[in-house]
């Protein structure tokens, strides 16, 4: 008897599977002959500010039915296209890191006409831009340095901090030392391979120069003609690192720390400064950091001792993902549809509302007037108006940062020397082809 | 046994108790009790991972797949076993071989070929996926307890006039109990909370699994913690209340049919 | 001919079904993967051009993959000795008759409901905080550092975590072993004192003979592919020291974007886990018949 009853559960739960197998994929017309189109579009930390933000644009523009397609948000917006290539379930609009774009190039919708691009930070559309075409539109500017602390800093030296006085490495080591004497730990270096390598080591690039510099630099790299040894920014910064780890919270034990304890720690008030991005700000938030973020805000890296160095003053800035439009599987109807869906991010009223306030980012966009909600995204966007910031080299492999992040790491462990950070990052470029 | 059931779920307790905090306390305080009970991440988790139409879904995959994994790999499992012909011997050691095929080998081609014939837009295609990765440890286990039953029954039967098909439905197929529910617990725990095939299978968010919802919460630079743990124990509820059910009223009885 | 005729309606009725999904999935996508090896695709353009055997030159030469995979052969040994002993032993006391057996069953094989992923996140957060937390208050050294950030340490906190995992996934396949056996050998075995340990030793453990053999050639098979537990507690770190084949097939693929070369190493792990298992059944077996 009960076997029996469990055998016709079994049968029914297949019979409703086989049911509802009954519907399709990804649809092309939604309810009432509006274009249906699918978004992968929410970044890390945003995922229910995009959902919303996704029924809001459905609602104010009828014609269209965008979907949201979830993503594996712990990995790279980039291993998941690969794979939705391979299966052929391709998003119609989908973000990405902007160094990536170069890779799906062929793939993707030329977006150079469109009315927003008009609108764009001259760096911004730089970073979109592949050969010549504007490929991608970013979603927001997101930018790295020390995180201060100001209230803390002041505190400890007893006056007022103007982050514009940090014109020099030695400057920032008086300070370090000034706030030290006083009880405080000056910094949080946090042990993490994508922070130190793409964010930190990112310098050792970016501070070549321009775009051609960069690149003649990288070319010697692989050519194995470049001397780090003599190298003045590779120096420069491995000197500021030192420095860094002087003052490091957990000098004791460097390696210890993790993104929750570290940004638990200077929520606390426990570090004047950490090596973060803005980023950060929703984490720092949810461990108790007034919404308002008065005091907190981000200063550049210094790289050398020299008060004119440009490099001392300019915060790394970039798109935090690209928006792309795919046109291998959308017909020209998903993809127009595509199209008004950035229209709608960074021209309408409520898109912007979900760019700034919803989703804390730093618009990229000239035409965005809203105040930037996120305390720490306040610095970037004033230096972005000041032109204090400088745009990341877009030519590294996809895991510099992994790999060469994990050396800086085994540097901050003490396993490894000056010398064996160059020869490591020497060997990584040799192998690249 | 408690002290050591309780150590081995430490991570579990762990999980509930963080899960009734308040997302500040667990970050600042992730081993103390909660200072006061809360529900609030169960109700945020609940409202904003779909709960009710993921665990529908999660149910129906889980259970189609472990009814056709059972069903059939037991066949399988009895064919291959009692009749020597080469090809028999071929699929079974192709089969146990597969086992050790990582997945990563497989992925980019399976998903590329189920692309090419526009079949993951199908709700059934992770049932089937399921069935073909999930038979051989099924035809592996089958086939082990199957090799302990007496040949001298089958011959029993065949005189009394069954054929090959009524033999394995009415006298062997009742005799493989125990290793069913084995392969049951082994195949739910597995598909219960798969990420990965669910994740390259199902694409519309009315799809979405337990796992994928409970995902959605853990983020690169950010994780929900309190909201992620709720719907961690939501999700294995229902498989733990289902487990407890199933032990009292079905699994021992079968048990002490089987034995004596 | 009409014996092989018969043979093939057989097995078309009885192992068609499965037989068909198999090959349809497994054998299919896994010959498109061997195909890859001897291409330049690198996961993502429309053309791709054959370069004989480059991919595996490439992975002959990838120090990472041949460390790695030592470092995933003393993994292996750890987690399948420890998780077969441990799952043995819960069984055993398991299957006597003790009280809330139900319960504690249960208990066991819940965690397990949890995933791999979001499993890690919740070790890591065990090693990460929770045992430095419990560490500091009771001023015990060996906890105070997160384990994570040693070498060492970092590589047994993986190893604990498997082991803690896979022992549940064990314990199910050895409870049936143990039901299966007569009621009357059980029971002498738990009778207290040397009386039962011997017993146990000489007549329970040769009748498990069977399930020895199926559960480590399972847990052969997972720990070799443990890649989400890798992944989400130490990431490999620090500093890379503890990323196992696995994910170094993964990450080769995927983060530096070198597909055919990952693809040719997953495939020669393969290979290599394919010849230790078929060695271990084919010995396990043996043993067996030896009864």
């Amino acid at each position: 008897m009960r076997r029996r009853e469990l055998i016709a559960l079994a049968a029914a739960t297949l019979l409703a599977g086989g049911c509802s197998a009954a519907g399709s994929g990804s649809p092309s017309s939604g309810a009432d002959g509006a274009v249906g189109f699918s978004g992968f579009v929410g970044g890390p930390g945003i995922l229910t500010q995009t959902e919303d933000a996704i029924k809001a644009f459905n609602k104010e523009n009828p014609r269209y039915e965008m979907t949201f397609v979830q993503g594996q948000l712990n990995q790279p917006p980039f291993q998941q296209l690969l794979t939705m290539y391979a299966s052929g379930n391709v998003p119609t609009i989908f973000i990405l890191d902007a160094p990536d774009l170069a890779k799906v190039a062929d793939k993707v919708v030329d977006l150079s006409d469109e009315k927003w691009v008009g609108e764009e930070y001259p760096w911004a559309r730089q970073q979109g831009t592949v050969g010549g075409k504007v490929l991608g539109a970013p979603q927001s500017a997101t930018g790295v340095g020390f995180l201060y602390n100001r209230k803390l800093i002041e505190a400890a030296t007893g006056g007022k901090f103007d982050p514009s006085t940090i014109k020099t490495r030695s400057d920032l080591a008086a300070l370090f030392a000034k706030i030290k004497k006083a009880g405080t730990a000056p910094l949080l270096v946090s042990p993490l391979s994508w922070s130190l390598g793409s964010h930190f080591l990112g310098k050792l690039y970016d501070a070549q120069g321009d775009d051609t510099a960069r690149a003649r630099f990288v070319s010697q790299l692989k050519a194995g003609s470049a001397d780090l040894a003599d190298n003045k920014v590779f120096n420069g910064l491995m000197d500021t690192l030192d420095l860094m780890l002087k003052y490091n919270l957990n000098a004791s034990k460097p390696i210890a720390g993790t993104i929750e304890t570290d940004g638990k720690a200077f929520a606390d008030g426990k570090a004047a400064f950490w090596f973060m991005g803005d980023f950060q700000w929703p984490m720092l938030q949810a461990m108790g950091v007034p919404a308002a973020g008065d005091g907190y805000g981000i200063i550049p890296v210094p790289i050398s001792d020299d008060s004119s160095d440009p490099w001392n003053h300019k915060i790394m800035a970039t798109s935090a993902f690209v928006m792309a439009i795919d046109k291998t599987v959308n017909t020209p109807a998903q993809q127009k549809a595509a199209k008004a869906y950035i229209d709608w991010y960074v021209q309408s009223a409520s898109g912007q509302d979900f760019m700034v306030n919803k989703a804390g980012g730093v618009p990229a966009y000239t035409n965005v007037k809203l105040p930037v909600s996120n305390p720490l995204g306040r610095s970037v966007a004033a230096a972005l108006a000041d032109n204090a910031t400088y745009s990341p080299y877009m030519g590294l492999p996809s895991d510099h940062g992994a790999v060469l992040g994990d050396v800086l790491v085994k540097y901050m462990a003490g396993k490894l020397d000056r010398a064996g950070v160059a020869k490591a990052i020497t060997g990584y470029w040799k192998s690249q082809k | 046994m408690l002290v050591v059931l309780l150590a081995y779920i430490v991570p579990v307790l762990l999980v509930v108790s963080n899960s009734l905090k308040p997302e500040s306390d667990i970050l600042s305080d992730p081993l103390g009790p909660p200072p006061s009970v809360t529900l609030h991440n169960y109700v945020d988790a609940y409202q904003r991972m779909n709960f009710l139409g993921s665990f529908v879904n999660t149910l129906v995959i889980t259970v189609s797949s472990v009814v056709v994994i059972c069903l059939f790999g037991s066949m399988t499992a009895y064919f291959l076993t009692r009749v020597r012909w080469a090809p028999n011997q071929f699929v079974f050691y192709l089969m146990i071989v597969s086992m050790m095929v990582p997945f990563q080998v497989l992925m980019i081609p399976m998903i590329k070929i189920l692309g090419d014939l526009g079949l993951l837009n199908q709700n059934w295609i992770i049932v089937y996926v399921y069935f073909a990765s999930g038979v051989p440890m099924a035809v592996f286990l089958y086939a082990g307890f199957i090799r302990s039953i007496p040949r001298e029954l089958d011959e029993a039967a065949t005189l009394d006039g069954c054929n090959r098909v009524r033999t394995f439905f009415y006298v062997i197929f009742p005799l493989l109990r125990p290793i069913t529910i084995t392969i049951v617990v082994l195949d739910v725990l597995m598909f219960w909370s798969d990420f990965l095939m669910p994740f390259l299978v199902l694409r519309r968010p009315e799809q979405r699994t337990l796992t994928l919802s409970t995902m959605a919460f853990v983020q690169s630079h950010t994780t929900e913690y309190g909201p992620m743990m709720a719907a961690l124990i939501m999700s294995v509820i229902p498989v733990f209340l289902a487990y407890l059910f199933l032990q009292r009223h079905v699994i021992d009885g079968m048990v002490k049919g089987a034995v004596k | 001919m009409s014996r092989q005729w018969r043979n093939l309606r057989g097995f078309l009725f009885f192992a068609g079904p499965s037989t068909f999904a198999f090959i349809s999935i497994t054998i299919v996508s896994f010959i498109g993967g061997v195909v890859l090896t001897f291409t330049n695709w690198n996961g993502l353009s429309n053309t791709l051009s054959f370069t004989g055997f480059d991919n595996y030159t490439a992975a002959i030469a990838d120090d990472q993959f041949w460390s790695s995979l030592w470092l995933t052969g003393r993994y292996v040994v750890a987690v399948v000795l420890l998780s077969n002993a441990f799952a043995f032993a819960i069984a055993y006391m398991l299957s006597g008759r003790i009280r809330f057996r139900g319960m504690l069953r249960a208990g066991f094989f819940t965690p397990n409901l949890i995933g791999g992923v979001v499993l890690g996140f919740i070790w890591y957060f065990i090693f990460s905080q929770g045992l430095v937390a419990v560490g500091t208050a009771l001023g015990v050294d060996l906890l105070s550092t997160s384990w994570l950030a040693s070498e060492t340490l970092a590589f047994w906190a993986l190893v604990i975590a498997t082991v803690w995992q896979m022992a549940g996934f064990l314990v199910i396949i050895y409870l049936a072993g143990l039901t299966a056996l007569p009621g009357d050998v059980l029971e002498a075995a738990s009778m207290d004192g040397a009386g039962g340990l011997r017993r146990l030793r000489s007549v329970v453990l040769p009748l498990m003979r069977p399930s020895f053999t199926i559960c480590v050639f399972l847990a052969i098979g997972r720990s070799f592919m443990t890649y989400d537990m890798n992944l989400t507690l130490t990431g490999g770190g620090p500093y890379g020291s503890t990323e196992l084949v696995a994910m170094h097939v993964y990450q080769k693929a995927f983060v530096s974007q070198q597909f055919g070369t990952g693809q040719t190493e997953a495939l020669l792990l393969f290979v290599i886990v394919a010849a230790i298992s078929v060695l271990q059944v084919s010995v396990g077996r043996r043993r067996e018949v030896e009864l």
